[in-house]
């Protein structure tokens, strides 16, 4: 019974959410301690300038606790993580948890709506470029150099001054419906389906060449009618992989884009707070995606386990 | 395209950039910060200023030419930083004791999961912004990256044949460490570190375009790009030119990685 807990899928993903929650948390912490100027000082600087007195001063720093031993700074921190609790914002006198809960939502559709894209691009070009031999031989290494040189948030004044104000098809900045969401999901996608197309186009060729295809083919069924119902199943497996891993480029892409495009999301307020040194709110940003990568990146092992369970667990 | 003209291409990039960074009035005309109103705003072609001038009349042209020393600043000195700092890490993990490597092999893996522009943010938020601690926050989020590939070469290779028989023939650790190990383990150092230099000069041309890099009136290409966002529909070849000049410098470091992998092999 308890070996089974042991090794159960959810139990060892609890374990590794603890140690990332347990090693952010620190490090948030020793940045925070690390830097010139307390925490405490730039708290009360920052209030300083609405006349506050020496009296509230003390009050202030005895309520965050600043006048405790660092140890017992470092317990009640990192215990006031565990429960959920990552501190109040400076600048907006909320919850962090609460602020970051209020921005996710467009973040998420921006990360879904990109890694959707790039999924259906990537196959799309894989698919139909399979059979060009050196065609599709250039296209590779010249992606292979291009998508990780261009810098995204160029792509997107690219896009934006072509397909948005050349050609008026897109607008500009917003968040209102989906229309809007194509021009900032693009400036994400593009990279990741060139990333993707170096992956897929020799699995793909890999697969065309194997029996069961060749039998397929043999028994009358269309070159991409066989592509897309065997050989791809077999080939996106990596991909799968590959794109749990992209999820900290989509994050410091949220950062990027949101701010292009003038979207609402968790990318902006990030901005935000480092420009005015809202400390907890951008350390509760980086505990949250810490958090969430390895969320993302053991349920996806888990998953390709499931589809194809000859792969041994790493 | 084949290998050789490839390779080509890439080492004139670089030769280019180095002039640039090195002797920048060699190849640019005009001072890249004195303001010049009565010519703000030139469209391209315009005599004497062939890419037009921005909107404080400053030769567009030459403050490409002066923007290539900040960004090989960015990109070797953060390299640097990610390098030796990696290297050492990975140094201590791969030949120190199993707990040790258990320890510090857990931190990578754990320093592995945050994002690194976030990590760079973070470090910026207590820093503050400008020129250098962006590079310091960009060379310390890449100390993981180097730090997790140098620890696998070293234990790669300290139980590969040649180091057994060469302890078996009485070399001492000092010298298989020195002689053996070490040489072997920087190979694909050397080929992550050519690319990171690419890497670092994009995310530094990111922070400074997101307003967290250098202070005006720096010739920067990310500021440049920041300053030519308002120009968009009007003189699109204002955010054009910036932002080419960061792809090739980014694509020639590509390049000289995959020759440097190619070498190695």
């Amino acid at each position: 019974m308890l070996r089974t807990i042991r090794e159960s899928f959810l139990f060892s993903l609890f374990l590794k959410v603890v140690i990332v929650t347990w090693a952010a948390s620190t490090i948030t912490f020793i940045v925070m301690h690390a830097t010139p100027g307390t925490y405490a000082d730039i708290l009360t600087s920052d209030l300083s300038q609405y006349g506050i007195s020496p009296e509230r001063r003390q009050e202030i720093i005895a309520a965050y606790g600043f006048d405790r031993p660092v140890w017992q700074q470092y317990l009640l921190y990192v215990g006031n993580v565990f429960r959920g609790d990552l501190g109040m914002s400076y600048a907006q006198s909320q919850p962090v948890g609460q602020i970051i809960a209020g921005q996710i939502g467009p973040t998420m559709e921006l990360a879904f709506a990109s890694i959707g894209l790039a999924l259906v691009t990537a196959v799309a070009v894989a698919v139909v470029t399979v059979r060009a031999g050196w065609f599709g031989q250039g296209l590779t290494s010249v992606l292979e150099v291009v998508v990780v040189s261009v810098p995204s948030f160029w792509l997107g004044l690219v896009l934006l001054t072509t397909l948005s104000f050349g050609l008026g098809w897109f607008p500009a900045s917003g968040s209102q419906g989906l229309w809007s969401l194509v021009l900032p999901a693009a400036t994400l996608a593009i990279p990741m389906a060139g990333t993707f197309v170096q992956i897929l186009r020799p699995e793909l060729q890999n697969e065309v060449q194997a029996p069961y295809f060749i039998t397929a083919r043999a028994r009358g069924r269309r070159y991409y009618s066989a592509v897309l119902r065997h050989a791809l199943t077999h080939a996106m497996l990596p991909i799968l992989t590959l794109s749990a891993s992209y999820f900290a480029f989509l994050v410091s892409g949220a950062v990027i884009v949101e701010n292009l495009f003038g979207r609402p999301g968790v990318g902006r307020i990030m901005l935000n707070a480092v420009v005015i040194k809202d400390v907890p709110l951008v350390s509760g940003i980086v505990i949250l995606s810490a958090v969430a990568f390895v969320v993302i990146n053991q349920s996806v092992d888990r998953l390709i386990l499931w589809i194809d369970p000859r792969i041994e667990k790493r | 395209m084949s290998q050789k003209k490839l390779l080509l291409i890439g080492g004139a990039i670089w030769a280019l950039l180095l002039l640039a960074a090195l002797w920048p009035q060699l190849i640019a005309g005009y001072d890249p910060i004195q303001s010049n109103p009565l010519r703000a705003l030139k469209p391209l072609g315009t005599e004497g200023h062939w890419l037009g001038t921005d909107y404080l009349g400053r030769d567009v042209w030459s403050r490409l030419v002066h923007g290539a020393r900040p960004a090989m600043l960015m990109g070797l000195g953060a390299t640097a930083i990610a390098l030796v700092g990696g290297v050492l890490l990975g140094l201590i993990a791969g030949l120190g004791g199993k707990r040790l490597d258990t320890f510090l092999n857990g931190a990578f893996d754990v320093l592995f999961a945050f994002p690194d522009l976030l990590l760079a943010l973070l470090m910026i938020t207590m820093l503050g912004a400008g020129n250098f601690n962006a590079l310091l926050a960009i060379g310390i989020s890449g100390i993981p990256t180097f730090a997790r590939l140098m620890r696998g070469e070293i234990r790669r290779i300290r139980n590969s044949e040649f180091v057994m028989s060469s302890t078996a023939l009485g070399v001492s650790r000092r010298a298989n460490i020195l002689r053996h190990i070490l040489p072997n383990a920087l190979g694909p150092v050397v080929v992550l570190a050519s690319l990171f230099v690419g890497r670092a000069i994009t995310y530094g041309a990111s922070l400074s375009f997101l307003g967290l890099g250098p202070a005006r009136p720096t010739p920067e290409w990310g500021l440049m790009l920041a300053d030519a966002q308002l120009y968009l529909s009007m003189m699109p070849w204002l955010a054009i030119f910036p932002g080419i000049a960061i792809t090739l410098s980014a694509a020639a470091s590509v390049i000289l990685a995959r020759a440097l992998r190619r070498t190695a092999e």
